[in-house]
């Protein structure tokens, strides 16, 4: 059994006395890192609740309904932050980024919890994938929020079809690297790939 | 899985795939909005279509129970309806006409017929949004009867939203009778139509963008 709740908070308690002293746009940061966090423990709760009522084993649990909660729960902090403080567009695409990276950082500490931390190459592929899936969905939901972020009804249409298409992301993603060797090797590479190619190119949209 | 499935399955994908990269590109250039909104909805597309690929590459079977293809679907339903919104945004006075009443009945009739085969949820979000776009199209359309220059370049658009849509009410309807994995099955014609759709997209969504 895997006590997240006590990896939470080992690696939250840090994070919060530094949200609490130090001052500017650094809280702000490591206050959507820690949203992430909170996100990603609150994920698997409602993950699970919903695998046991839906009768669901761990494959389908995470090829349906992780990514469905996990991108959900993703944008809950983004768009409170976006619907009460009503930041400049940059400022809110860093705040989702750091919060898909919070999100990732949680997970993979979790991951090494439950399977260990042997496997240099496994884990170096399967850290930099998840890390680059979480912030391919973050970019996807920058550029679709804050193009869409005009009269109320875009905005509620604009929020419903990016969340669709980062969940559709993750789905995928979720689906190859529950395969062995060459489709879980693509599965990895796609997001690091599409992230990087978002460095490039797209950065000017966000 | 079948090998027309497959291969019309992978034709669709490979179109989408190559329109998206041409739209992004665009979106990257240009950061119009339009550009952006029809990425979106190509990459929506694009990601409902590879997810069920891959579900029936890997367990021989539709992702009957999983709804996450047709959340992407439907998102893209809705950048498309965004699209039309987009190139309308400086008004189109609400025409007359009944074309207007009797296609939301037809949709409502064939969603009911859906329902009895299928999700309600999902047949029911994808019959309002697809009654919106095609409410939006054919407005548009009468609008322009008659009427020529920047105006009238949006025409083009509405006819192919229109043909989408009517190719996608087909295949549905069709799914429901004909289920033979052969050439002869209209299904496979109809899905192949819809992708060359997509193609033709990129150009009329360039000269709606130049209203």
């Amino acid at each position: 059994m895997t006590y997240i709740e006590n990896i939470f908070i080992c690696l939250t308690a840090p994070l919060i006395i530094a949200i609490l002293v130090r001052p500017g746009k650094g809280r702000q940061m490591m206050s959507f890192l820690l949203s992430g966090m909170t996100a990603c423990l609150l994920s698997s709760y409602i993950s699970t609740f919903l695998a046991a009522v839906n009768g669901a084993d761990l494959t389908a649990a995470s090829l349906t309904i992780a990514p469905v909660v996990e991108e959900s729960m993703k944008l809950v902090p983004v768009l409170f932050y976006l619907l009460v403080f009503e930041p400049r567009r940059e400022e809110a695409s860093g705040c989702v980024t750091m919060t898909a990276i919070g999100f990732a950082t949680f997970e993979n500490a979790c991951y090494l919890i439950q399977n260990g931390a042997a496997q240099t190459l496994h884990l170096l592929i399967r850290g930099f994938g998840t890390g680059a899936m979480h912030v391919v969905c973050g970019i996807i939901v920058s550029v679709g929020l804050f193009h869409l972020w005009d009269r109320v009804w875009i905005r509620m249409a604009g929020i419903i079809g990016v969340l669709a298409v980062a969940i559709s992301f993750h789905g995928i993603f979720n689906m190859l690297v529950s395969q062995q060797g060459a489709a879980a090797t693509a599965g990895y590479l796609i997001p690091m790939i599409t992230g990087i190619l978002s460095a490039i190119f797209v950065k000017n949209l966000l | 899985m079948n090998d027309i499935n497959t291969l019309e399955n992978i034709f669709q994908i490979t179109v989408l795939a190559v329109c998206l990269i041409i739209a992004v590109v665009r979106s990257v250039r240009t950061t119009s909005r339009i550009w952006i909104l029809l990425s979106m909805f190509l990459g929506a597309f694009f990601l409902g279509d590879l997810y069920w690929v891959l579900w029936l590459l890997f367990y021989g079977e539709t992702p009957y129970y999983s709804y996450i293809p047709s959340l992407s679907w439907n998102a893209a339903y809705i950048y498309q309806l965004l699209v039309l919104m987009h190139v309308q945004r400086k008004g189109v006075p609400r025409q007359r006409s009944a074309f207007l009443w009797i296609i939301p009945a037809v949709i409502v009739g064939l969603c009911a017929f859906y329902m009895t085969h299928g999700d309600y949820l999902a047949n029911l979000i994808t019959a309002v949004i697809s009654i919106y776009s095609i409410q939006y199209s054919m407005n548009g359309l009468l609008y322009l009867r008659g009427k020529s220059g920047s105006e009238a370049k949006a025409r083009p658009l509405y006819i192919l939203t229109l043909v989408f849509w009517a190719l996608e009410y087909a295949m549905w309807t069709l799914s429901m009778f004909w289920m033979g994995d052969t050439l002869a099955n209209p299904y496979f014609w109809c899905d192949i139509a819809l992708s060359i759709c997509f193609i033709f997209c990129l150009p009329l969504t360039a000269k709606a963008a130049e209203i």
